[in-house]
């Protein structure tokens, strides 16, 4: 009896290690949104009353509800009566986007766990902490608020098109103009002026730097075709000002770091749409100079630059 | 002591070992004997336990202490002949003070008790000394010894047989694989001759007094001698 | 007294000069980081917070350490078959499980020591940065990071028992890279969706995550916080291996 015993016992023993190990396997498991994503989340909140400032009217966080996905669920993160409850669902797209999605009849931030932005944007060999994610969900929320209020004169920029069509969007940016030697040329010229812009403080020299601008402007303009130049007018314009709403979140932030994350690569040339990001937060930037308040009646039927040479009388 | 019952064994489709049936008294010193391919090898590693058999039964005492001692023996070449035989000693269960004494004592049984070079050095003699060194740890009941004297010169060879020798009158009992029939006819009791993992002949030293095992080996496997 | 086998095996190792070629390769990194011939930049800045690079050192380190796990682990087992030790051992009464598991033993400690010489180049470099009052956390860090050794020498040694060589040790390798690359490839399983992101997803869960394990290495050694889970997780998985190992039986010696 006892030799049955003393042969049982490490089978007995092995198998409630792996019990053991099991077990806290899944009670250690994320059951939730983890706390980092909270962080993120409570960190982008805290800059509600500052962006608030920024001028935009009635652009709260709190009003869309902020979906992070893990891979597996959506968190919702709704704010109710001065806090927020979070709710789990099954994820609104397998796709890994940082965007504005529509829910039922409301739009929400959707975007990707902090963890897995990291990852992805570890391995294109970038930095991505807590700041960052913050920033973006401000970036996303400005959609929200974008779509909420001003649909209609957003979607008039791109006419009868729709993303949903490949040839309109990052391929049509790509291979019309990214290919375009002279357009590029040119545009490399405006962003070189744009960025002295965002430096200059004399207003007689901003107009001199903008009149150069528009005429650059319209010689590159005629270059492109109609299709073209309705999604440069759209990228610009949506894009780039919620660029420069995740701008002002993050120097609010990471002031330090501000100038040389968002500012100081402007005159750099980069494929696809992502320069339009760039030079539309630019342009808000050097709205700022001319006007605090051009924010509050801004409503998105043209992009920033036309606001510019409105005031500057270019 | 030990008795194998129509022992069988397969590798895939190829029969190695068809039925074989003999059996060991305790004491005696009992020959395997063929030519290569024979089956006894895998003969000896199914008693061993080292080869599970197709068919048949193998009758042991389990409590019987078995050394073995094989025909192309592998030691670790960074060790001494001293550490190899204190290695296996450590893995039989054989308690320090046991090893120590006992280690000695067989070193010099297989005279190897000078050596302080590693095995990497070792002669095919000395390996084969050292094998059946270990063979003899713990003290065994039974031995199986593969070509024992295998590689060995006159001096060496004449050294290990009257080692077997002495074994067998400490009334230990030994199953032998040999190619060289003089050794066999000098050490075993009885044998049995295998051809293509069948047995074709037998031999007991006391029944054939008159015959020459040559020739009741060249008889059993269907040979001329000259 | 049976751990004479494991001993034995790691002398096996050490004359084979294994440890040998950490130290080269440990020297090596330690040279290229700290004389700025290796420059890493993130985003056009150069990295010199050691806080930022400590985890580029380590995730390489890991990555050699596990690779240098495979080739020590991989002949172990099918050498003593081969060479007929195994013959020896098994007649003196010890069952295949205890000898395959100091066999296996002896390979974690060797890969194991192996990681703890390139994880010397490491404190060399904080010694030279002036970064004493982490020094404390190397330790810890190292052994939390030499759970991936543990996972790949117990899946290695495992493999080599049923599998032949080479077979075992391309299954090895790739459950390495894998795991290595776990939060790639979990990336790429929701960029891709569909089928292939579901059957990316069904192998991840029999992956290790040895990225994460070494994160959380990276997390400790510069005094972040470590998640539990994963290293649990990992440990669980060591657990799966060892039982795997000491169920699987070869017929024959």
């Amino acid at each position: 009896m006892n030799h049955k015993y003393k042969k049982a016992a490490p089978i007995i023993v092995a198998t409630l290690i792996g019990i053991l190990l099991f077990t806290s396997v899944l009670l250690t498991g994320t059951h939730g949104l983890g706390k980092e994503d909270r962080l993120c989340y409570e960190t982008a909140l805290s800059l509600q009353e500052e962006m608030s400032d920024l001028g935009f009217p009635n652009f709260m966080l709190t009003d869309y509800p902020m979906a992070f996905n893990d891979g597996k669920s959506d968190y919702v993160l709704t704010w109710q009566n001065g806090s927020y409850e979070v709710l789990k669902r099954a994820p609104y797209t397998d796709a890994f986007a940082a965007t504005a999605v529509y829910v039922n009849d409301h739009y929400e931030v959707l975007v990707p766990t902090k963890e897995r932005m990291s990852n992805l944007v570890g391995l294109m060999g970038g930095n991505y902490e807590n700041t960052e994610q913050a920033a973006t969900i401000w970036h996303e929320a400005f959609h929200c608020w974008q779509f909420t209020h001003f649909k209609e004169n957003i979607l008039a920029l791109i006419g009868n098109h729709s993303f949903e069509d490949a040839d309109f969007g990052e391929n049509l940016i790509v291979s019309q103009y990214d290919a375009n030697i002279q357009a590029v040329a040119l545009w490399e010229k405006q962003s070189d002026l744009l960025s002295q812009a965002l430096k200059e403080s004399d207003t007689d020299n901003l107009r001199a730097l903008m009149l150069e601008y528009k005429k650059l402007e319209e010689e590159r303009i005629a270059l492109l075709d109609d299709n073209t130049r309705r999604l440069e007018s759209y990228y610009i314009t949506v894009e780039g000002t919620a660029r420069y709403v995740e701008a002002n979140a993050f120097k609010l932030l990471k002031e330090e770091s501000f100038t040389d994350r968002y500012l100081a690569n402007i005159a750099e040339y980069t494929k696809g749409t992502e320069k339009y990001y760039s030079i539309g937060m630019a342009q808000c930037f050097i709205l700022d100079k001319l006007d605090e308040n051009w924010k509050d009646h801004y409503d998105f039927s043209v992009p920033p630059i036309e606001i510019i040479y409105e005031k500057l009388g270019v | 002591m030990l008795e194998c019952i129509n022992l069988t064994k397969f590798y895939k489709k190829k029969c190695v070992v068809n039925n074989l049936n003999f059996y060991v008294h305790p004491g005696e010193v009992f020959a395997l004997l063929g030519s290569n391919g024979a089956g006894k090898t895998t003969t000896i590693k199914m008693i061993l336990g080292l080869v599970k058999p197709t068919g048949g039964e193998i009758r042991l005492d389990t409590k019987l202490k078995i050394g073995y001692s094989p025909d192309t023996p592998y030691f670790q070449p960074f060790l001494t002949g001293r550490e190899t035989l204190e290695y296996y000693a450590a893995v039989q269960g054989l308690s320090k003070e046991e090893r120590k004494e006992e280690i000695s004592r067989l070193l010099s049984t297989v005279g190897l008790e000078a050596d302080r070079t590693k095995v990497r050095h070792y002669s095919k003699g000395m390996l084969q000394r050292l094998a059946v060194a270990q063979s003899l740890l713990g003290d065994p009941d039974m031995l199986i010894l593969d070509e024992p004297t295998a590689g060995l010169d006159t001096l060496g060879r004449m050294e290990i047989l009257g080692l077997i020798s002495r074994l067998k009158e400490a009334g230990k009992t030994i199953i032998l694989n040999s190619h060289i029939l003089n050794d066999v006819e000098q050490l075993c009791d009885r044998g049995i001759v295998m051809k293509e993992g069948v047995t074709v002949g037998t031999w007991d030293k006391s029944e054939y007094a008159g015959k020459n095992l040559q020739e009741i080996f060249m008889e059993a496997v269907g040979g001329n001698i000259g | 007294m049976r751990t004479i086998i494991m001993f034995t095996a790691l002398k096996e190792k050490v004359r084979q000069r294994v440890f040998y070629i950490s130290a080269i390769i440990g020297i090596f990194i330690l040279m290229l980081f700290s004389t700025g011939g290796a420059t890493v930049s993130i985003g056009g800045v150069a990295v010199t917070d050691y806080r930022m690079l400590a985890p580029i050192l380590l995730t390489l380190i890991n990555a050699l350490s596990c690779a240098l796990a495979v080739i020590i682990g991989l002949g172990t087992i099918p050498n003593e078959y081969e060479r007929r030790t195994s013959h020896l051992i098994w007649i003196r009464g010890v069952s295949q499980a205890e000898y395959h598991s100091y066999l296996t033993a002896a390979n974690i400690l060797s890969a194991m020591l192996s990681e703890l010489i390139l994880y010397a180049a490491v404190l060399i470099y904080l010694l030279m940065k002036n970064y004493g009052t982490d020094l404390w956390r190397i330790l810890p860090a190292y052994l939390i990071s030499s759970l991936c050794v543990c996972i790949i020498s117990l899946l290695t040694g495992w493999l080599s028992v049923l599998l032949p060589r080479y077979a075992a040790g391309t299954v090895s390798a790739f459950v390495m890279i894998a795991g290595i690359l776990y939060s790639v490839l979990d990336l790429v399983k929701n960029i891709l969706g569909g089928f292939s992101g579901k059957m990316l997803g069904v192998l991840l869960y029999i992956i290790p995550d040895l990225n994460g394990i070494q994160a959380q290495a990276g997390n400790f050694l510069t005094g972040g916080d470590v998640d539990i889970h994963i290293l649990l997780k990992g440990l669980f998985f060591a657990y799966i291996f060892l039982v795997l190992l000491l169920l699987s039986r070869k017929k024959e010696a």
